[in-house]
């Protein structure tokens, strides 16, 4: 994910991010993932797990989630349908497919030996 | 993330299926969106905050709806669609405000798309398309090569099929089947009797094409035996219009040639075999235990097992000949099959089925295409050319886009999307074309085109066609943005070239797509000429007789009502007879051939008198025709030396008259008159008292084309010895009448005279020998046809490109003549100058289009044989006319040129 974030296309998919953004995103995208493969979830719990999750430590809008899961899911990693929730509102939930729990291996894979040598290189230095 | 090729295709996919639902998807955005800011304020007064600062907080952490709103609207791809439909739109203003360029170019595209598809779809339905049959890529033709007998291809005998069908290992099944016509009628004594072409073959015939019975079945294996009960099986068509779609006709009879046939089965109207005008299937009948094999006249086909390459069998079969020799010892009283396919070279040739359906056409077929793809390449250059102009003359406005900030790839999107419009316009124009085309070629089709009831656009012509309109705008917006150098457009534009002269390289680019143009055009013209030039010669050839004033009918006998020879001499004396006391009648006789027409067509193998008969290699083949007196004065053949037979009834079974090549070849006199009185016999055992004597001696005969080496005729009196069983009296006759005014006229009266003699026996092919001769140059003419349209519209399309080329020329150098006629240049000079310019490029094409023409000349005379060499005349005529208008098409610009005022050219600018 974030060594492979300038092979990708820039002008493609995300035309208006810079690589910084895109680091970004790809680490959403895999949070989104992550917090997806423990239950599906509609948009508004989906934003609070994460942050939740991250400690508040993450600092995007809410509303960042969105084109985030749209690109999820037209990659074929999140299914969405609508349901009614708990105190009967509908809602439109995500869940993470099986393709998406196998790119989210590999991602977090990846992610972990990045997060690795960033900390080899900090130790070092 | 990772986003490898198949996530691109499936984003691909979705943003297309996502675009079309795009006010549902963005309506339930809004929903969601609206959910997460109530479910958020809600939470907020949870914990303790007023409704109203609650929903203020909640629109701050979610941190702008609009903004997201977009944001999701780009990942779903609607921004992509918005610019496309933005550029279309574009585009189409672009395009309507030059009504001229845009009909001409859409014109151009059309022409090419539309000319190029109709010849696809020909090619696509007639041979490229699968046969009509299931797994039709197994089935395969069975013949013999017999070089030793001048054949080719030459058919099955009775014995090589029931040895190859007990031997082989590599078919599933094999069937051979003879093409024939017979005389219909529901009763016997029937006025309503018509003749129709149908087919004896063996029962294997319908399974292994996998036919499709609407009615009954087809017949069975036990009805395809000698003295079986006689069976027919009829097509859906016949069905429908002589039973009038009748449910219970399964099971009623049908007089066939005579005799009552049980009908057991209709195929369905999708079935043809052999060929479309098929009807009728009878069983063959073949008798395994016959003592003799036969003669080699049974075409025969095989369906491969699954696996078995068409190589494997055709060397299965090759290996199994010793032992078909051993399995059915004789073909004929005294000639072996072993010894026969010795004396002959015999070979096995397996080939794909499609080779025998589509036949002599496929030369046709590749011409034409090759004229499609010539015409289309023109088409492209053309419009290449123009669109190519009309990007220069928006050099300044693509550049200013450039400047103010546009990014080259949305000025290409418009680029792209301008070509991609006009070759929507040009294709679907071009679609409409190709489909008048098709008719019009099928209309224009000579005779005995294969597969006609399937030519038509099918769905490979119609991708075909699309395909070419995509290839082709892309092609031109590529050619045109190469050239203008549109990513140094702003650069250029700070050099203050304004509408000054353009560069030299894309001057030469425009000059090279002229030349090509040119050089297409030549080669199709000039293919046309010499095509034109055979046909030409041709139709003056001297076929050997004088069709002028003869008109020919064909009779078919059924054996049932004339069992006997004497039944059909009677019946044959009695119409020729007739026919000669028609007012108008100079003179008529029977045979059983006409030249230019395969039907009654019988080759055997002619020992002279001269040849002791021991030689152990067959004399070559020779025509053997029956004939009767008066034949020869019918058709206009002259009689060299010698007498014409006696009238029917009165001649000697041992007379033959022979043609002056034979004479030549046996005793070598052209005259004839030492011919006479000679002997000739069609057996090889000189023990055999069959001998002919020689009485006579006519002209040589184009038998099967004008074109071409002619065979040696031999033709026998019509009747046998009494002392033989052999029958040499024709069932299927043909009748030549001379008349002393237009043949036409005789025809209701000839009809007449047949019905006279018997009423069941229709007549059929009834026409002047003037139409065969002309139906015999039927696929040429058919090829000059395709070559002079083609040929028109390529030299238009060029002199189009070349005016719109030198055009343009004069007009961005109106500036420099200008100065040049103020400083004293002739108005005169001006314009040579410009034709000059005009001149060169045609010439160069011509001279190029010319050259390859002649490489290509010797590619056309190998697959279509019988053409002289292109004469001189042809090569240099063609090429002369092209450049006398590209003359002219260069002659208009030149004058405007010549009268350009030069003051107001300078104050233009």
């Amino acid at each position: 994910m974030p060594e492979r974030a300038h092979t990708t296309s820039p002008a493609r998919d995300m035309p208006r991010t810079d690589p910084a953004e895109q680091v970004l995103q790809g680490t959403l995208d895999l949070l989104i993932l992550k917090t997806l493969s423990l239950e599906p979830m509609h948009g508004w719990g989906l934003a609070h797990r994460i942050q939740q999750l991250s400690r508040d430590a993450l600092q995007v809008g809410q509303g960042s989630i969105y084109p985030a899961v749209v690109r999820l899911e037209q990659r074929g990693w999140v299914s969405t349908h609508w349901r009614t929730t708990e105190n009967n509102r509908r809602a439109k939930y995500y869940a993470i497919t099986s393709a998406g729990r196998r790119a989210m291996g590999q991602e977090l894979a990846s992610w972990k030996r990045f997060v690795a040598a960033v900390t080899l290189v900090m130790d070092a230095s | 993330m990772r986003i490898t090729r198949w996530d691109r295709a499936r984003i691909f996919v979705s943003r297309i299926w996502e675009s079309v639902h795009r006010r549902r998807i963005m309506t339930e955005l809004d929903d969601e969106l609206r959910t997460h800011l109530e479910l958020e304020t809600a939470y907020n007064v949870q914990r303790g905050m007023s409704p109203a600062d609650a929903a203020r907080a909640a629109k701050i952490a979610i941190g702008g709806v609009q903004s997201w709103r977009e944001q999701v609207g780009d990942a779903r791809g609607f921004s992509v669609v918005d610019n496309l439909v933005r550029d279309i739109r574009f585009a189409w203003r672009q395009l309507r405000r030059t009504p001229a360029f845009t009909a001409s170019i859409a014109a151009t595209l059309a022409i090419g798309i539309g000319a190029t598809t109709a010849v696809f779809a020909v090619l696509d339905s007639v041979i490229l398309r699968p046969l009509p049959y299931p797994n039709a890529d197994r089935l395969v033709g069975v013949w013999w090569s017999l070089p030793g007998m001048g054949f080719q291809l030459g058919p099955q005998s009775l014995s090589t099929y029931f040895a190859i069908r007990r031997l082989s290992t590599s078919f599933e099944g094999i069937s051979v089947f003879d093409r024939t016509a017979v005389n219909v009628a529901s009763r016997a004594g029937d006025e309503h009797a018509e003749r129709l072409n149908a087919a004896t073959a063996t029962a294997s015939l319908f399974p292994l094409l996998g036919a499709r019975f609407i009615a009954g079945r087809p017949f069975s294996a036990a009805e395809d035996v000698p003295n079986a009960a006689p069976v027919v099986v009829i097509s859906e068509g016949f069905w429908r219009r002589r039973f009038g779609g009748d449910p219970n006709v399964i099971g009623k009879q049908l007089i066939v040639d005579g005799q009552a046939r049980t009908i057991v089965g209709i195929t369905a109207s999708a079935f043809h075999f052999p060929d479309d005008a098929t009807q009728l299937w009878t069983p063959i009948a073949l008798d395994s235990a016959a003592a003799f094999g036969g003669p080699f006249g049974h075409q025969a086909f095989a369906r491969l097992k699954p696996g078995v390459t068409v190589d494997q069998a055709r060397r299965e079969l090759t290996r199994l000949v010793p032992r078909m020799g051993e399995l059915y010892p004789n073909i004929a009283p005294s000639m072996t099959l072993t010894d026969f396919l010795r004396q002959a070279r015999a070979g096995i040739v397996v080939h794909p089925m499609r080779d025998d359906v589509v036949g002599g056409f496929g030369n046709v077929a590749i011409i034409a295409a090759a004229a499609g793809v010539v015409l289309f390449a023109i088409a492209l250059a053309n419009a290449a050319s123009l669109l190519l102009t009309r990007a220069e003359g928006r050099r300044r406005e693509l550049a200013l886009r450039v400047v103010l900030g546009a990014s080259t790839r949305r000025v290409l999107a418009q680029f792209v999307s301008e070509s991609l419009l006009l070759g929507v316009l040009g294709g679907a124009a071009g679609l409409a074309i190709a489909l008048v085309g098709i008719r019009q070629l099928v209309r224009a089709a000579p005779d005995g085109i294969p597969r006609l009831s399937e030519i038509g656009l099918h769905p490979a012509a119609v991708a075909f066609a699309i395909g070419m309109t995509v290839a082709m705008a892309f092609t031109c917006s590529a050619i045109a943005w190469l050239r203008l150098d549109v990513r140094n457009l702003g650069t250029r534009l700070r050099d203050g070239t304004r509408g000054g002269t353009a560069g030299r390289d894309r001057q030469r680019a425009r000059r090279t797509l002229v030349v090509t143009q040119v050089a297409f055009a030549t080669l199709l013209v000039t293919g046309a000429a010499f095509l034109l030039q055979n046909a030409y010669l041709l139709g003056r050839a001297d076929p050997g007789f004088d069709a002028s004033h003869t008109l020919t009918a064909w009779i078919s006998l059924p054996t049932v009502t004339y069992p006997h020879d004497s039944d059909a001499a009677r019946f044959a004396s009695r119409l020729v007879t007739r026919v000669r006391q028609l007012p108008g009648v100079t003179a008529a006789g029977a045979s059983s051939k006409l030249p230019m027409f395969g039907l009654g067509a019988a080759y055997a193998p002619v020992w002279s008198d001269a040849d002791p008969g021991t030689s152990a290699s067959l004399p070559p083949s020779d025509l053997t025709l029956t004939a009767s007196d008066g034949f020869f004065a019918a058709l206009g053949v002259p009689l060299l030396a010698g007498r014409d037979f006696q009238p029917i009834g009165r001649q000697s079974p041992y007379e033959a008259i022979i043609d002056r090549s034979l004479a030549r070849l046996y005793w070598g006199d052209s005259t004839g008159a030492r011919a006479i009185g000679r002997r000739i016999r069609l057996t090889q055992d000189p023990k055999s008292d069959w001998w002919y004597t020689v009485v006579g001696v006519v002209g040589s005969v184009a038998d099967t084309s004008l074109a071409g080496p002619r065979v040696g005729v031999v033709y026998l009196p019509d009747v046998a010895p009494a002392d033989t069983n052999r029958s040499v009296v024709m069932r299927v006759m043909a009748l030549a009448v001379r008349s002393s005014g237009d043949p036409r006229a005789l025809r209701t009266l000839v009809e007449r005279a047949i019905a006279d003699v018997d009423p069941s026996v229709p007549p059929f092919r009834v026409k002047p020998m003037a139409d065969v001769l002309r139906e015999s140059t039927a696929r040429l003419w058919f090829m000059v046809t395709i070559l002079t349209t083609t040929g028109t519209i390529a030299l238009l399309l060029a002199a189009i490109g070349l005016y719109g080329v030198l055009s343009y020329l004069v007009n961005a150098r109106a500036k420099e003549m200008s100065i040049r006629m103020a400083m004293g240049a002739l108005p005169s000079t001006v314009a040579a100058f410009v034709t000059r310019q005009g001149v060169v490029m045609a010439g160069t094409g011509v001279v190029i289009g010319a050259t390859a023409f002649l490489i290509l000349s010797r590619y056309i005379e190998s697959i279509e044989s019988g053409l002289s060499r292109p004469a001189i005349a042809t090569i240099v005529a063609a090429p002369v006319a092209l450049l006398c208008i590209t003359v002219l098409a260069s002659w208009v610009p030149a004058r405007r040129a010549a009268r350009a005022d030069p003051a107001r050219a300078l104050a233009a600018d």
